[in-house]
């Protein structure tokens, strides 16, 4: 026994001196190089526009050893990490959307696979933000583009002007093929950005206006041969196409299908209206009457005859007029909080006779008819082609290619005041548009207030290819025009379209 | 003391018995274990449908209902697969009609003339056309094939196969309920379903639960195409079954 003992003790003991052996590996060392990515006095925090303007870093890249034994890689993190470039400085535009990223530059040593990293920080911003959207027949003609106008009278926190022109071109390689039909910014419900012109329509993205559906991709089959005449923008609803004197309802963002009305058929007219928990409605040329869709559904309905006896001076389901415009104006009474604020259209009688002002309360159709004037005696009506109507005073305009006239309704004594000229053409320019703000302008609340009062009118010079927008100063309750233009831009083409982008 | 010694011989046998029992399997698994892959049995082969064409265990069920009115015949597989090695020839095999089971007409159906397992090939395709017929639209024919023994396959255990046709429609399982497709046609009827199966390239509208745009979408078009039936027949709208005129909507006869 004793014996084993001193054997265990000495191979315990032969175990530690074993332990001091040098290990002699089968490794080699080396002497690696210099090499790191000096951060010292360098910019680490870029700011760039979404998909224009272009971001350069150059990094100090310290390397004792052969320049071209280096490889670079630029990533930058969102929710996913994408390549930007394999370049030693960075140059590039970047598309991602607004928000701030991490980029991050990984230099490898080819020889030993080393890696040196480096972030930087890039702040992308909107590059379009808050302002007046105009979609204008380029010079050339034939194809559409689109103008941001920034100005103070609706953007409170700017202090100058500013303009960006051809914004949809820059981004998208080039001009939108038609002429201008529509173009529309929603914030919510839904929330799109999308511009209609006389042979297709694209949806694009808000902050930067690049091209993200076009026409086919627009709905969920079956797109009919593109021939878009108006968008029927129904909040909460859709914005709905008028295609060729059809109606698409649009629903989740696409376009559903046809509507049907009965075996008599129907054409739209290019004009749309919102009606309170209804998915719109529009006028059927062919018939001459009002259809209103149901939400839904592709199947939309017609107005029933007034009851025996009822007083209405018109019947929705059978109109027997040419409509000649229709949109929302002034609630019944004042009350421009109304869900379903009051309709005012403008008719012509089919020999051409006579034009006339009527005030719809579609939700009364027994009742329907808040005025029906008769306004063939106002100057240059029966050639006027740009209707616009207020939203907070009984209010209504139109124009001809030379003169733009303001005028008064009253539904009570079921008549309309003597026009006043609002504004007038230069010499050289014809009127191509008119449209009101209704929304208060960004930063100007309560009191402050712009809607209503600013007009938008633009105007056209055929012989020196000029297209400007006048900014006038506007009279909520009597529509009446400062004479001198609040401020005037030029230098587009012809503006057939014009609407507020929101955001 | 002769108590603990007795505990110890108990440990001891069982120790033993242990070791052996672990010893003793490891002893056999010396044995060369022989297999022999070949076939012994003689060559045969069985029929199936083709699952792709959603055929079960024993036939495959095929409606032409949802299919256009135009659609006058389908064509349709039955897979032969044989049991045994592959040739290096082409080998022909024989499937017979069992007139017991068989409802269809010749006429209501075409098989190729000869039936052939290609040269290195375990498989063989055999083309059907189902024709659809008048008489199916309210009953369904069955053709019911058999392998019949020749001089290179005998029958496998799988030798038989039905194809059974019809040009009725049924009502989806998910027509009422939850994820109701009915919801955007409205009640059931077959002149309905047919129109609706007519209107647009989606024919299946079981496995269109919850895909609101299709079916929206669907419900749109198959309404264009009844306003403008209607329109072509003014007094004489399209009527269900029950005799009543339809229409496209949630609440809709």
């Amino acid at each position: 026994m004793k014996l084993s003992k001193y054997l265990g003790y000495i191979f315990l003991l032969l175990a530690t001196l074993a332990a001091c052996k040098k290990d002699n590996g089968n490794y080699d060392y080396k002497e690696l190089p210099d090499f790191y990515i000096d951060t010292v006095g360098v910019q680490k925090t870029f700011e760039t526009p979404q998909s224009i303007g272009t971001v350069v870093i150059t990094p100090k890249v310290v390397y004792n050893g052969s320049e071209s034994n280096l490889e670079y890689l630029w990533r930058v993190y969102g929710t996913t990490a994408d390549t930007l470039s394999r370049e030693k400085e960075f140059r590039s535009v970047i598309a991602n959307n607004p928000g701030t990223y991490t980029a991050e530059l990984q230099v490898k040593e080819k020889t030993t696979g080393i890696r040196a990293l480096m972030r930087y920080t890039i702040i992308v911003n909107s590059p379009r933000p808050y302002g007046w959207l105009v979609a204008y027949e380029t010079q050339a003609g034939g194809s559409t583009d689109v103008a941001l106008i920034r100005s103070t009278e609706i953007v409170k926190t700017i202090t100058t002007d500013v303009v960006m022109r051809n914004i949809y071109s820059e981004v998208n390689g080039g001009p939108l093929a038609g002429t201008p039909v529509s173009i529309v910014s929603n914030v919510s419900s839904p929330a799109a950005d999308m511009l209609f012109t006389s042979q297709t329509a694209v949806r694009l993205n808000r902050p930067d206006y690049k091209k993200l559906q076009d026409f086919n991709q627009l709905f969920v089959a079956g797109a009919p041969t593109p021939k878009p005449e108006a968008v029927m923008e129904v909040p909460f609803f859709g914005n709905h196409l008028i295609n060729d004197g059809e109606v698409y309802w649009q629903y989740s963002g696409l376009f559903i299908g046809k509507i049907s009305v009965d075996t008599k058929g129907y054409k739209a007219a290019p004009f749309g209206y919102a009606i309170y928990g209804k998915n719109g409605g529009f006028y059927d040329m062919l018939n001459r009457r009002f259809i209103y869709m149901e939400q839904q559904l592709s199947q939309a309905a017609t107005y029933a005859s007034p009851k025996a006896g009822s007083t209405a001076r018109f019947n929705l389901g059978n109109i027997g007029k040419d409509l000649v415009y229709v949109g929302i104006g002034f609630g019944q009474n004042g009350v421009s909080s109304n869900p379903d604020t009051y309709k005012y259209a403008f008719f012509e009688d089919i020999d051409k006779s006579k034009r006339w002002f009527y005030g719809i309360n579609f939700t009364l159709p027994d009742q329907p008819d808040l005025c029906m004037v008769d306004i063939s005696a106002m100057p240059n009506i029966f050639n006027a082609k740009y209707f616009e109507l207020g939203t907070l005073g009984s209010v209504a305009f139109y124009a001809n290619d030379q003169i733009l006239y303001n005028f008064t309704y009253n539904n009570a004594t079921n008549t309309a005041s003597t026009p006043s000229v609002a504004f007038t053409a230069p010499a050289g320019e014809v009127i191509t548009s008119i449209k009101l703000l209704k929304q208060p302008g960004s930063g100007y609340t309560g009191t402050e207030s712009k809607s209503n009062r600013i007009m938008y009118v633009a105007t056209w010079n055929a012989a020196t290819k000029n297209g400007k927008v006048y900014l006038l100063d506007a009279n909520p309750t009597s529509g009446s025009l400062m004479a001198t233009p609040l401020k005037v831009y030029d230098g587009f083409g012809k503006i057939k379209e014009m609407c507020l982008k929101p955001a | 003391m002769n108590k603990n010694k007795t505990v110890m011989y108990k440990i001891r046998t069982f120790t033993a018995i242990l070791i052996a029992l672990v010893t003793l399997p490891l002893l056999f698994a010396c044995k060369k274990n022989e297999q022999d892959k070949t076939y012994k049995d003689v060559n045969r082969i069985g029929i199936a449908g083709d699952p792709l064409e959603y055929a079960t265990a024993d036939s495959l069920l095929f409606s032409f209902a949802v299919y256009p009115a135009g659609t006058s015949e389908a064509p349709v597989s039955v897979i032969a697969t044989i049991m045994g090695g592959v040739s290096s020839s082409d080998r022909e095999f024989q499937l017979e009609i069992d007139p017991a089971k068989t409802t269809a007409m010749p006429a209501e159906y075409a098989l190729p003339p000869s039936f052939i397992v290609k040269a290195g090939s375990a498989t063989a395709r055999i083309p059907v056309v189902l024709k659809r017929s008048t008489r199916i639209q309210s009953s369904s024919v069955k053709l019911a094939l058999r392998v019949a023994a020749n001089a290179n396959f005998e029958a496998a255990p799988k030798s038989t196969f039905s194809l059974v046709w019809t040009d009725e429609l049924t009502k989806p399982a998910n027509w009422d309920g939850s994820g109701a497709v009915g919801f955007y046609f409205g009640k059931y009827s077959k002149v309905k379903h047919r129109l609706i199966v007519d209107a647009t390239e989606y024919k299946n509208l079981a496995v269109l639960s919850g895909l609101y745009n299709q079916l929206f979408y669907i419900a749109s078009r198959a309404l264009e195409d009844l306003t403008a039936y209607n329109a072509a027949h003014p007094g004489e709208p399209l009527k269900s079954e029950g005799g009543i005129a339809i229409g496209i909507c949630s609440s809709c006869e």
